[in-house]
């Protein structure tokens, strides 16, 4: 029993070991400084804790501890052995930083908990070492008794604290808002110099409640009344935020634009499309070209011969709206025509391509779209002469956007031809041999889907003021894609989710920016792996998705 | 209970307690490529006074007592040339140390808002939103990068913030029309020219190809070099585009061998100008080309990445007027603070020093106290104040700009490789 | 009798390629003409020298050997599981990272100096190959293992925040500056024949490929281990009934081809002297495409994909007379072009069927 019990302890300690040295070689010392022991410390706790634990099996506590102390105290001498070869290495001359780019004596010194001067001279006193090792060598024993304590707890949220928990979940909205109102005062001072920031996570905070509450509504009656009054606080966050918090909800609900749209092809459809970004430019190039037509050299050249002056927009951002809808929507068709035949990882493979192509067209078509250079000076929306560009008016925009697009999406979902698209997702031989008109069906989903990316796009436009192909990156694409996965496949709610969390979050995060896309990319793996019909799924969606689970 | 809810309960408060503590206690925003400040995370998350956030009234910065003046930064910390982006901001830094160390503006210190402008539009496009959305930004020095300026003018110019750049030397940055855009750099009419007729005069070369990297900075001075060598009365055979963070140019270099040029010309940045010099050595036609680039390859990155194949090659910088001893306390500063000398990351240094004190001075005569104790600065007297910078003693020389926002003095050098390092054969100030 | 676990959604995709209708073949078939035909006036108008032809030659078979290791991998993860491993590409990349240390370890050791730049030069090749071979199977253990059973659309997934993961974690942990590869004395210089130059960097990458090329062609077919990795690549439970460990299988054909890849990288790194933390991600949409062209799940379909792929990127843009930028839409018009027109491939789709 013994030998089994070490050997685990000392696969876990080893497996914790390299996920804290990748934390520690990405920089987190340098950024948590003093607090990095304690945190990675409480992080490893729990990680221990979490491996401990077997479905099923009840270890004893003896068993428990002995894992711990083993995997503790092999985890923390592998992570002493790492930074004290490499404050050896600093001590000994060695220019560390010039390969690991964050092990700078500040950094490895924060590790300790000395003076980044004691690293340098190789001045390290052991109880420093010791501190950290013990430290470490703790989590492991911790995280077994959290473990042992988590197991012998019985699901204790019954029956008393249901009716309270649903009345906590309706008021919770509007208590965040409440405390967004609140922090906007000048003499409310908690949080100090982050009180934007906080004020900013509040904000998102009150839009995720209130969608928690809206789907936990009990009775369509007061799904329709707490709709009212969400929207209601809605409508108020545009003109009580600052213009940088104003700004990052702006971009947010742009991508919730997009994502409602690839909800349509993706989500409803099944089609998994991988080049969306296409359209986004296609709306975003040409409302730069009808608005900035002196940033295109080819352009401004032909409208030069016809005599049309080439310093002025073209069209208004109002009257541009619907030949922007219809040239998406051809695009959506054209790019659409030739994949009709294709399904899962080719159709995912051949939209990339075409969304790459399109991408490399604007690129190097530099006559027509200036290249790598970009379009200049897009003229903002304007209303009456009053100038729509800043923050709050995009921002306001962008909700009226959303607004639009989702009420067309649910009365799209809720239709015959909502009903042919989840037909066609759930298995398209059938759905054809039921009279499911399928060419149309799915030509119909790509050009609504691409109509509404198009919008986006030119409001994205507006917004940026500039756009440049590098803004039209396959990374866009998975961008929206990872918004709906992670929010919920097939649902609204999912997709405000997944914007606030994906697009929001980082700006709330700044300072810890650069860590921003491998955090993305870690959560993406982790939610395939734990969760992948993602956190405010569709029903449906739910069932299939988790139905993997059973078999 | 699901994996995933397991996960996030299991995750301890403690964590989660300190990422928070770390968004309260984060310093400055985005400083990707910093290294690692100690200071800034360990401070207690409330500072001793009030949290003094400046406001705005119609177009004037109002510095609450007590608060800094902004001064916000576009350097280009990722993207092509990452180390003379560090190294424009650290001279940057110097300067508000150096105007703080002097009391600030009427008693008011300054601070650096960096921003990473990744020496591209797009990016410059994020930071000058960034800033635009920000109030209390009252001037910026950047960006580094031609493109990245591109970026920030178009939206600098209508949240009416100036900016002073060091380094952009595309001509069209600064313009009639753009009453915000200063810089200290010389623009590329002059690079390019200059270029021209060394490589006419000097070397005796005829017959040309040209190349760039289709970036606004490597596609205007490749074309300006282009028209000035024709007018003189060059031919030039070809002239290929690549892209920024190309690796692979022998199919370009291939086509451009079968006119068996004397000189290559390459607008660009550094890594790129390096492959091409080592690449050309491969390529049919070309074994006695030489290869001349620009100031934006003009770094130790070139030399490094080029190595032995840089040797014998051209290249040419837009200097300032260098005053010895104001450079010589500038580098004792800097390496005292930073740890390495300047020169091994960038030649931009002393002209991101004198940006920032550009508009430091500036500030200086527009700045009102009112009764309240709290600074104003007017933001168009400001942007007027920059304009009319006249005979302002910097590293780089006098200062003094002109109608349109071109500040800077000195003229232009070309140099060449010899045994790894960097060595003028022509222009300003030559011995 | 196992249950095979239902796919809801999205389905295998299935070879249909006789299906397709009259119409697009002729399409198809236009659009191939027209290319050709463009190229062949454009060919003859601007009177190139064969020095220029041979060199984009030369330049494009070295490309397509870098390719075909890359693709050979994608081939062999999609013959096994049905599914493409989008983060191959920065396993090639970490190939290239781990390469560049090897060197820097070897020019240390003195390894690099003189002739002794043979094993310098060899130990560079085994650091990257083992490195990215180790990335390889994390990868496969971490984020494709769990997996196995779920539909299309959620490996794809993961195998997309793998790959975001790994470039951008190699960005933090080393930097943003390029890594520069040293260039031994050894290497410097090339062949010359006539007017034609063929680097010596080049004729080496060429030849490993080959070589490595070979070797895993000889492990796939003559091997005990090749034929349990075919067995598992035709029926996955049939195999395991006759005794075969398939998670052991897999995990070794990702060991395989990710030491390829490897190696790719580690090439890439001297052809192009730098390696960055982006240098897998195009060149790992190219070598897909070239596997795809070559046929999905077909071996030497990857390699002929590749070297076809190449030397059309090399050529094409000056045969087809647009500038020199275009290389990158001719690998994703050809992608794009052979999945709809043709899935199969050159050389053929190897089916696998689904036991429903």
């Amino acid at each position: 029993m013994s030998a089994r019990w070490l050997l685990s302890g000392l696969r876990t300690g080893g497996v914790l070991f390299a996920v804290l040295a990748y934390l520690i070689l990405i920089g987190l010392p340098g950024r948590l400084g003093e607090a990095t022991v304690p945190a990675l410390a409480a992080l490893a706790v729990g990680l221990f804790s979490l491996a401990w634990q077997r479905r099923g099996a009840r270890p004893s506590l003896v068993e428990l501890l002995i894992k711990g102390v083993v995997g503790g105290v092999t985890l923390s001498t592998l992570v002493a052995l790492l930074m004290g070869i490499i404050a050896a290495l600093i001590a000994g001359g060695a220019r560390v930083q010039t390969v690991l780019d964050k092990m700078t004596p500040p950094a490895v010194a924060a590790w300790f908990g000395v003076p980044p001067i004691a690293i340098t001279r190789g001045e390290l006193e052991a109880a420093a070492v010791l501190r950290t090792w013990l430290a470490l060598a703790a989590a492991g024993p911790l995280g077994s008794l959290l473990a042992f304590g988590w197991q012998h707890r019985q699901a204790l949220r019954q029956a008393g604290g249901e009716a309270l928990r649903r009345w906590l979940v309706r008021l919770l909205p509007f208590a965040l808002l409440g405390l967004v109102l609140a922090l906007g005062d000048p003499a409310v001072t908690i949080g100090g110099s982050q009180k934007g920031t906080l004020r900013l996570l509040a904000a998102m905070l009150s839009i995720v409640a209130g969608l928690v509450a809206w789907r936990a509504a009990q009775s369509s009656r007061e799904q329709v009344l707490l709709g009212g009054l969400l929207l209601a606080g809605l409508a108020i966050l545009p003109f009580t935020l600052d213009q940088f918090q104003n700004a990052v909800m702006g971009i947010v609900f742009i991508f919730v634009m997009m994502g409602l749209g690839l909800n349509i092809v993706v989500g409803y459809a099944g089609l998994l499309d991988l080049g969306y970004v296409a359209f986004f430019a296609i709306g975003a190039y040409a409302y730069a070209f009808l608005s900035a037509p002196f940033s295109s050299p080819w352009f401004s050249q032909q409208l030069a011969q016809w005599g049309v002056p080439t310093d002025q927009p073209l069209l208004s951002f109002w009257q541009a709206i619907p030949p922007i809808m219809v040239l998406a929507a051809i695009g959506g068709v054209l790019l659409g025509t030739p994949v009709l035949r294709l399904r899962g990882d080719y159709l995912a493979i051949v939209t990339l391509g075409f969304g790459e192509i399109i991408r490399l067209f604007m690129l190097n078509l530099a006559d027509l779209t200036n290249g790598p250079r970009g379009l200049l000076n897009i003229a903002p929306p304007t209303v009456f002469g009053y100038d729509l560009g800043n923050p709050r008016d995009i921002f306001i925009l962008a909700l009226l956007g959303s607004g639009a697009i989702a009420f067309v999406a649910l009365r799209l979902e809720r239709s015959r031809l909502g009903r042919a698209w989840v037909a066609i997702r759930e298995d398209e031989e059938a759905a054809q041999a039921m009279g499911v008109p399928l060419v149309r069906a799915k030509l119909l989903a790509f050009a609504i889907g691409a109509t509404f990316a198009g919008l986006a796009g030119q409001l994205y436009a507006a917004r940026q003021v500039n756009i440049f192909p590098d803004n039209f990156t396959l990374f866009v694409s998975i961008d929206a894609l990872a918004l709906i996965i992670v929010g919920g496949m097939g649902s609204i709610p999912g997709v405000v989710f997944g914007a606030l969390a994906l697009k929001g979050l980082p700006e709330v995060l700044r300072g810890v920016d650069e860590y921003r896309i491998v955090a993305f990319a870690a959560l993406l793996v982790i939610m395939m792996i734990a969760r992948p019909e993602g956190i405010l799924p569709a029903q449906r969606t739910k069932a299939e998705l988790s139905a993997r689970a059973e078999s | 209970m699901s994996l995933l809810t397991r996960l996030a309960l299991h995750i301890p408060a403690p964590v989660v307690a300190c990422a928070l503590l770390l968004a309260a206690c984060a310093a400055p925003p985005v400083q990707p490529t910093a290294p690692a400040q100690p200071a800034a995370p360990a401070q207690p998350a409330a500072p001793t006074e009030p949290p003094a956030q400046p406001a705005v009234q119609a177009g004037v910065v109002v510095v609450p007592a007590g608060g800094k003046i902004r001064i916000g930064g576009s350097f280009a910390l990722t993207g092509p040339i990452p180390d003379p982006g560090k190294d424009i901001r650290q001279g940057a830094e110097i300067a508000i140390d150096d105007a703080n160390a002097a009391g600030g503006v009427n008693g008011f210190l300054l601070e650096l808002v960096a921003e990473d402008g990744a020496c591209s539009g797009d990016q410059g496009t994020v930071v000058g939103n960034k800033f635009a959305a920000d109030p209390t930004i009252v001037a910026v020095t950047g960006g580094t990068c031609s493109g990245e300026t591109f970026g920030l003018k178009p939206i600098l110019q209508r949240a009416r913030i100036p900016f002073v750049s060091p380094s952009a030397t595309n001509p069209a940055i600064t313009s009639e029309d753009c009453d915000v855009c200063n810089r200290v750099a010389l623009s590329d009419a002059l690079q390019g020219q200059v270029d021209a007729e060394f490589v006419y005069n000097e070397l005796g070369f005829r017959k040309v190809a040209v190349m760039h990297d289709s970036s606004d900075y490597g596609k205007g001075v490749a074309e300006i070099f282009r028209d000035a060598f024709v007018k003189l009365g060059g031919e030039v055979v070809a002239f290929e585009g690549a892209k920024v963070g190309d690796t692979d140019f022998r199919a370009p270099l291939t086509k451009i061998g079968v006119s068996q040029p004397e000189l290559i010309f390459f607008g660009g940045y550094a890594t790129e100008a390096a492959l091409i010099a080592q690449q050309m050595k491969e390529v049919a036609g070309l074994e006695k080309t030489k290869f001349m680039g620009t100031d934006g390859a003009y770094t130790q990155q070139y030399l490094d990445t080029a190595g032995s194949a840089a040797e014998g090659t051209f290249m040419s910088y837009v200097a300032g007027d260098t005053q010895a001893d104001k450079l010589s306390a500038f580098r004792e500063k800097y390496i005292a603070k930073f740890g390495i000398e300047p020169e091994k990351l960038g030649p931009f240094h002393a002209q991101s020093y004198d940006s920032v004190l550009l508009i430091v001075e500036a500030i200086k005569k527009v700045a009102k106290t009112d009764s309240a104790g709290n600074l104003l600065i007017d933001r168009e007297a400001l942007i007027k104040a920059i304009r009319e910078t006249s005979g302002l003693a910097g590293i780089t020389g006098t200062l003094t700009c002109n109608p349109i926002g071109e500040c800077g003095a000195g003229g232009v050098q070309v140099f060449t490789v010899e045994n790894g390092a960097f060595k003028q054969v022509y222009g300003f100030g030559l011995r | 009798m196992t249950v095979v676990p239902q796919e809801h959604g999205w389905r295998a995709q299935r070879s249909n390629a006789l299906a397709l209708p009259l119409l697009a073949r002729a399409i198809g078939l236009l659009i191939v003409i027209a290319i050709l035909a463009r190229a062949v006036s454009v060919s003859l108008s601007e009177n190139y020298p064969l020095t220029f032809w041979v060199s984009q030659l030369v330049n494009g078979l070295v490309l397509g050997g870098v390719y075909a290791l890359v693709a050979l991998g994608y081939t062999l993860v999609y013959g096994i599981l049905l599914m493409i491993n989008f983060a191959h590409g920065e396993v090639m990349m970490v190939g290239g990272v781990a390469g560049f240390f090897g060197l820097q370890i070897a020019s240390s050791l003195g390894w690099l100096d003189g002739s002794a730049a043979a094993l310098g030069l060899l130990f560079a090749l085994l650091a990257g190959m083992g490195v990215a071979a180790l990335t390889g199977v994390t990868l496969e253990r971490v984020a494709y293992r769990p997996l196995r059973g779920a539909p299309r659309l959620v490996p794809l997934i993961s195998a997309i925040g793998a790959s975001l993961f790994l470039q951008y974690s190699v960005l933090l942990i080393f930097g943003v500056r390029p890594m520069v590869y040293q260039r031994p004395a050894l290497i410097a210089d090339g062949l010359r024949a006539g007017p034609v130059f063929v680097p010596y960097t080049g004729l080496i990458i060429f030849v490993t490929s080959l070589l490595l090329m070979g070797m895993l062609v000889a492990i796939v077919q003559y091997t005990r281990l090749g034929r349990a990795m075919r067995a598992v690549a035709t029926d996955k439970e049939a195999a395991a009934l006759m005794g075969v460990d398939v998670n052991q299988i897999i995990a070794l054909t990702f060991l395989l081809g990710s030491a390829l890849a490897g190696a790719a990288g580690v090439m890439l790194g001297f052809h192009n002297s730098v390696i960055k933390f982006n240098s897998g991600f195009i060149p790992g949409l190219k070598a897909f495409t070239a596997a795809v062209l070559g046929g999905i799940g077909n071996i030497p379909g990857a390699m002929v994909g590749a070297l076809v792929l190449g030397v059309a990127e090399s050529i094409g843009p000056s045969a087809l007379g647009i500038p020199a930028e275009y290389r990158d839409i001719i690998a994703f018009s050809v992608l794009v072009l052979v999945l709809i027109f043709r899935p199969a491939g050159l050389l053929g789709e190897v089916v696998v069927e689904k036991r429903a």
